[in-house]
């Protein structure tokens, strides 16, 4: 038996539960820091904490389950039939990594910005919210996708 | 930099991703996980399926961070340029996120579907074509130069 195959329905039940609350407080950060015109950072830097947290569990989560999906859908399913399912799960996979050292410099980060906090200080946590926000929207939707394509 | 925290996050960011990406690129061995053999090894066992992903994190987080460490602590009373290094952090995040995005996709998207041809206008070309517009937008985005003014 893999490493925690017994379990891996389950842990793939939760690390899609983490995944869509990590992607609603990070839809909210986003809002709260980017989009609105006056900015709420006291909301958007809480938010942010906890979408950050939510993508790193996921993350772990992911990893977790990883040994599963590697031999029982991707060796013996998408490498042969549907290389381009791989080609989506390893995109998702790498920049899911850089998101990740971006999520941890986020929850750094966020202890200490605020609405007063140096513009540099802003515009990095900024664009580091965005980062992650855009690449775990990718990741959910690629998730989703290949989720179908193992079901078909 | 007086920002002490601000500077770690960005060298932090910036050696993290440029680890990640170059560990690949140079064929460093890493451990890898063989999950039906439930072993490690860092010699390729042939004929098995192996997990190189582990590895690459671990190794990328944990040099990264020490590498930080090292640099913040030596640069402490030096004046950093603050706009060059952030500048630097945030081209390090896009370059690496276009970096595998390209790269995974040709080998698995083009090469492995047997979409790759020799003509100079095939299926590597037009991916080629999106991303750079994709990118270049970006660049136009976050340097303030394409937003609507208010």
């Amino acid at each position: 038996m893999l490493f925690l195959e017994n379990i891996s329905s389950i842990l793939l039940g939760i690390h899609l539960v983490t995944a869509i609350v990590s992607l609603i407080a990070l839809l909210a950060a986003f809002s709260y820091i980017v989009l609105a015109s006056n900015k709420d950072w006291k909301t958007g830097v809480k938010a942010s904490i906890l979408g950050a947290w939510g993508y790193i569990v996921t993350f772990v989560l992911g990893l977790l389950i990883y040994p599963v999906f590697r031999v029982k859908v991707r060796a013996a399913d998408f490498d042969k039939v549907r290389p381009w399912a791989t080609g989506i799960f390893e995109v998702k996979e790498h920049i899911g990594a850089i998101a990740l050292f971006a999520a941890i410099a986020v929850i750094v980060l966020a202890g200490s910005t605020n609405d007063k906090s140096e513009d540099n200080r802003k515009k990095l946590f900024t664009f580091l919210v965005s980062t992650v926000t855009l690449v775990f929207v990718i990741k959910f939707i690629a998730g989703f996708v290949l989720t179908v394509l193992n079901r078909m | 930099m007086k920002d002490q925290t601000l500077k770690f996050i960005s060298y932090f960011i910036t050696i993290a991703t440029f680890i990640y990406v170059f560990v690949g690129i140079t064929g460093v061995n890493l451990p890898a996980y063989y999950p039906v053999l439930h072993k490690w090894s860092i010699s390729p066992i042939k004929d098995a399926v192996s997990m190189g992903f582990y590895g690459r994190v671990a190794f990328t987080l944990i040099v990264s961070l020490i590498a930080t460490f090292i640099l913040t602590a030596f640069t402490k009373t030096k004046d950093t340029n603050e706009s060059l290094l952030a500048g630097f952090t945030k081209a390090s995040v896009i370059f690496g996120i276009f970096f595998f995005i390209g790269e995974e996709w040709h080998k698995w998207g083009i090469e492995k579907m047997k979409f790759d041809s020799k003509p100079f206008l095939n299926y590597e070309f037009w991916f080629f074509a999106v991303l750079v517009t994709i990118f270049v937008s970006i660049v136009c985005f976050t340097t303030g130069n394409c937003r609507k003014k208010k």
